[in-house]
Parts: C-alpha cells; sequence; structure tokens
C-alpha cells in the first residue's frame, strides 16, 4: 500500500519526520506541502499521477483538514479518475497517533476500509482533556 | 437573505473560509453560486459535506439564486462565494443587491496580470470590476478577516 499525506504547507513533511523520530526509517509513505500562492492545477496533476501510478496497489491519502484545499483538490481528482473507488481512499483531520497506527498496520494486507477504521480509532483515541479526566477517575 | 459577506475566491470552499471567515463571521450558510459547480453534484456533494459543524453549504446556479434570494426571509448569517469575477457580475447585474464584495483569491492564468500577490485580473475582469464600482459596490481586496481591507480602486 502507497500512503500520501497533504496539508497546508509542511505540516505533512514534518509529521512524516516526527513519526519516523518514533518508529525509525519508514518506506512507502510521501508527503506533499502545499505553499502558498502554489498552483492549484499543478499540485493537482501530482495528485493525479500519484493515484495513476498507485494502482494496482492501494492508495490512501490522508489530509490535514476536511474541507482545506489538499482534500477539495484530492477529492476533485479521485472523482477525475475512473475507477478510483478500486484502491483510493481519503481520510481527513491528519494527527500523529492516527499516523503511527497506520505506520503500524500498513503492511498486514488489511482491507483498506478496515485499515482506515483502525487508523481513524487510533486518530481520535488519542484526544484528551487529560487532567479533567484524570479527576474523573479519582 | 442576510449577506454577512460575498466574496470572490477561486478556491470556493478551503481552509481560509471554512477555519478563519465562518468562524469570525458566525456565518451559518455559506452559498456558493456558480453555474457550472451547481451540474456537477459530486463535487456539489463534496462542499456540502465538508462544512464546518454549524454551517450548511449550498451550490446553487445564479439563477437560483436569484430566486431563493427572492423568497429567503431569514435571518441567518450568510457568505455568498463566487469562483470568479464573471460569476459575481453576472449574479448582480441579474438583480441580486449587495453592497459590498470582498475578493479573496484569483489565481494567475494567461491573461491575468498580478494586482497583489493572491489576485490576478484580465482586463476584462478589471473592466468588469470598474463597471461594479460605478454602480456604487465597494469592492475591496482582503483574504483573511485579520487582514486590513484595500479599495480595490487604489489597485486597478
Amino acid at each position: 500500500m502507497k500512503v500520501l499525506l497533504l496539508s497546508h504547507g509542511h505540516l505533512a513533511v514534518e509529521m512524516l519526520n516526527t513519526a519516523e523520530m518514533i518508529m525509525g526509517d519508514i518506506s512507502g509513505v510521501q508527503a506533499i506541502p502545499l505553499e502558498p500562492g502554489e498552483d492549484i492545477e499543478k499540485y493537482g496533476k501530482i495528485i493525479q499521477k500519484t493515484m495513476k501510478e498507485a494502482s494496482p496497489d492501494n492508495l490512501l491519502i490522508i489530509t490535514d483538514l476536511l474541507g482545506g484545499s489538499p482534500f477539495m483538490i484530492s477529492m476533485k481528482q479521485y472523482n477525475e479518475l475512473e475507477n478510483a473507488h478500486d484502491h483510493v481512499r481519503i481520510v481527513t483531520g491528519m494527527n500523529l497517533p492516527m499516523i503511527l497506527e497506520l505506520i503500524n498496520i500498513k503492511d498486514n494486507n488489511m482491507d483498506i476500509d478496515e485499515l482506515c477504521d483502525e487508523m481513524i480509532s487510533a486518530g481520535t483515541g488519542g484526544i484528551h482533556n487529560f487532567v479533567k479526566e484524570r479527576e474523573e477517575r479519582k | 437573505m442576510k449577506v454577512v459577506l460575498a466574496r470572490i475566491d477561486e478556491r470556493l470552499v478551503h481552509g481560509q473560509v471554512i477555519a478563519s471567515w465562518t468562524k469570525q463571521l458566525q456565518i451559518k450558510r455559506i452559498l456558493i453560486v456558480d453555474d457550472s459547480l451547481a451540474k456537477d453534484s459530486f463535487m456539489s456533494d463534496v462542499m456540502a459535506m465538508a462544512a464546518p459543524t454549524g454551517v450548511r453549504v449550498e451550490v446553487l446556479s445564479a439563477e437560483n439564486a436569484l430566486a431563493k434570494d427572492k423568497e429567503d426571509t431569514s435571518d441567518e448569517n450568510t457568505m455568498l462565494l463566487f469562483k470568479n469575477v464573471a460569476g459575481a457580475y453576472a449574479l448582480i447585474n441579474a438583480g441580486f443587491k449587495i453592497d459590498r464584495l470582498d475578493i479573496g483569491n484569483i489565481g494567475s492564468g494567461p491573461t491575468r496580470k498580478p494586482i497583489t500577490k493572491r489576485v490576478f485580473m484580465s482586463s476584462e475582469e478589471i473592466s468588469k470590476i470598474k463597471e461594479l464600482c460605478n454602480m456604487g459596490i465597494y469592492i475591496y481586496l482582503q483574504m483573511l478577516h485579520s487582514d486590513p481591507e484595500i479599495d480595490v480602486k487604489k489597485l486597478i
């Protein structure tokens, strides 16, 4: 499986660097920044090329923000690519627990939607108002 | 219809719009007025699903936006979004009343020249903007809510 991390600015690139700091070298994961003022058409073409080249392997695109440009452009490319549903998934709300879980399970030959579910659980499961939760446990 | 922001933004729904503008202006509804997008049910769905919590996104043709404005008496804070100058120009000339128009992002193109780093316009677009200014509409450039408004007349 191939993974593409997309974000406004360098969040995705640094997310990958940070994940490597924790997990060691990671293969099959690419991160592309969307720079301020960048040509949207060109950015879309890069995503399109990645989608095409990944096939028949699965491609999981993870974007930083639902509704943001990296997400909208990915959906546009998904819509324009024939049979994209066969191998492409797009997940929003990138965070570190999600990415770490993904790296652990991405080479397990799982069904791509099951893999997304597990990864999303890890992502949301990593978010806590910790001080309050700890007080409530007492 | 209570339009609190009318904006030209080539990217329509994107990070600046959903994370900054809707929060700062307490937008409840985003009306995208775009004839070609209104025919694209896939991307219209994506835009609607990508709306932040508490905000509704609707995609309408200019004709339907005009009809909606006539029957809509709600006081919901509404943002009007256009993909380009032509879209805003067409709706206003069809009789939709606005008194202010924000130009957020318009990308470069073969016939467009830079007005600022984020706004490019062709001579045809500039003359449309001038025409709208002459109709008494205040047109300004403002990318983010925290940026100052710049009167377009100072730049074209």
